[in-house]
């Protein structure tokens, strides 16, 4: 039951799935033309274009045809499993991301490989990102989900010099004196954490915060009036 | 035994409301549910269906409570709403494929069947069919699973005559099969004439009437004559009245009486239709 929604979108985005690939495989090699190492940011910058394709390619789908979830909605489909597999549609290309540049590093050793650490780490970030934008687009709807993460976007690239002259003045000031412990202390815990033990906890993070973001989306989309 | 009960249903939008809502659809009966655009039929079947959150009211279906059985009610329901609401792109196969799983008592031979029968071919995109073709779709997929309850959504709206009378051939042979139930919104009242056993109104979101079809039809007469022949005593006992030169035509419910204080005018049968547009507030 809840594979035929999967289905669906991966049927609803098919026409992308070539690009997909193409991506995925196209932008580690790409960079390596520019530089002489690509390694986890190239892996990074992958992974969120190929999850920003997906997250495009089905709000858009869902935008062109908004009466359709009504039909779902009228059969036996609960809302929480139309919720949940749209995030299982987003984070299924990112296992083969991660093999498509783990590949790619065979070929071509100048990518740099492709570690566990970065695996988890890149989930992470994918869970932060989807985690946060996907309530939006349960509540407003992708349009202008698009548009708030486009102005949060736009506030943070055009913030970011004020953020960073600030921190340095605060830096500079000592004014993170009194901070000073907690950093050297948190280095230390970190230090002195096995890899593996690390990576659990990074998964577990990762995993924690797409279940508080699940939850919400579910919460929103269970009191949406469908059209 | 009802096949479906709705009491009390409330649902408020800045410019429309549905007040207090309260109806029911028997078991072996098709009920018309009438009213003119944008009286509230959409509005109340997907109440119905959970689509809208109502902000009061209760839904019970088979006798269970659709707040606390949602999933076990819909897999005994077949829904057609009026475009069909699919996903264009995909073929009837691939739409089905979506679809089927959600029903536990599925049945692909039903499903081969009825498209057979509407001469759909599986591997046709929905896009390339034309509305009638859609709606004819939208059923096969509707009956397919064994429903006792059908929802339509102005199933008929913008189809041609032909397609419109074998889609009620379709509902009278479904509920041959008995303990069945269907509620088909509609403002095409000339199908109810020939299908429908009960007749629900909605008008500006407030349930207008719920009587059998033939006890409706029997109680409401067309009386036409001389206008000479009105008076202020006879106009009362007209629910809605049109008059001109050459004579008047006006719907009673109390032909007895109109009969008796004006003999000689013609008294004929009401339709659907004028029994729908004398209740309007």
């Amino acid at each position: 039951m809840f594979l035929a929604l999967i289905k669906k979108d991966l049927l609803l985005i098919r026409r992308y799935v070539v690009l997909l690939i193409v991506l995925n495989l196209s932008v580690p090699f790409i960079m390596t033309m520019n530089t002489s190492f690509v390694g986890p940011m190239g892996f990074f910058i992958t992974v969120s274009a190929t999850a920003y394709l997906v997250l495009i390619a089905t709000g858009a789908k869902e935008m062109q045809y908004p009466r359709a979830a009504s039909l779902l909605c009228a059969a036996p489909y609960s809302r929480r499993m139309m919720v949940l597999s749209k995030y299982v549609v987003i984070f299924l290309p990112y296992g083969f991301s991660c093999a498509a540049f783990w590949g790619m590093s065979l070929l071509k050793p100048q990518i740099g490989g492709m570690t566990p650490g970065m695996a988890v780490m890149g989930f992470l970030v994918l869970a932060v990102a989807v985690g946060i934008y996907m309530p939006l687009q349960f509540r407003f709807g992708y349009e202008k989900a698009r548009y708030l993460i486009m102005a949060a976007y736009l506030v943070l690239v055009c913030g970011a010099p004020m953020i960073i002259t600030a921190v340095s003045e605060s830096v500079r000031t000592g004014a993170f004196q009194a901070f000073s412990g907690l950093f050297s202390g948190a280095a230390a815990v970190l230090e002195g954490t096995a890899p593996a033990a690390l990576a659990v906890g990074l998964l577990a993070a990762g995993v924690a915060v797409l279940a508080v973001s699940v939850g919400a989306s579910v919460a929103i989309y269970e009191r949406i009036d469908l059209g | 035994m009802n096949i479906l009960e709705v009491t009390g249903l409330c649902k408020s939008y800045r410019d429309f409301a549905l007040k207090d809502i309260t109806f029911s659809v028997p078991e072996g009966c098709i009920a018309g549910f009438i009213g003119v655009n944008g009286a509230g039929k959409t509005t109340t079947l997907k109440s119905i269906l959970g689509l809208v959150r109502p902000s009061a009211g209760q839904i019970r279906v088979f006798g269970l409570d659709m707040a606390k059985d949602e999933k076990e009610i819909k897999d005994r329901i077949g829904v057609v709403f009026d475009d069909g609401q699919f996903y264009m792109e995909l073929t009837l196969k691939e739409m089905k494929n979506v679809l089927a799983p959600a029903y536990s008592s599925w049945s692909e031979q039903d499903f081969a069947g009825w498209l057979e029968r509407f001469e759909l071919s599986p591997r046709q995109k929905i896009s390339e069919l034309s509305k009638g073709m859609r709606m004819k779709f939208a059923l096969a997929l509707a009956l397919s699973h064994k429903a006792e309850l059908l929802l339509m959504d102005e199933p008929t709206s913008g189809l041609d005559p032909l397609i419109r009378t074998e889609f009620l051939h379709v509902l009278t042979d479904y509920m041959e099969q008995g303990g069945k139930g269907v509620l088909f919104s509609t403002h095409i009242t000339s199908d109810l004439d020939k299908v429908a056993d009960m007749l629900i109104m909605i008008d500006r979101g407030r349930i207008a009437f719920q009587e059998e079809k033939d006890a409706l039809m029997d109680s409401y007469r067309i009386i036409k004559g001389d206008p000479a022949m009105l008076s202020e005593e006879t106009r009362k006992l007209f629910l809605k009245l049109e008059e001109n030169t050459f004579g008047f035509t006006g719907i009673t419910k109390e032909a007895d009486r109109v009969m008796k204080l004006m003999p000689g005018v013609l008294s004929e049968r009401a339709a659907v239709e004028d029994i729908m547009l004398a209740n309007l507030g």
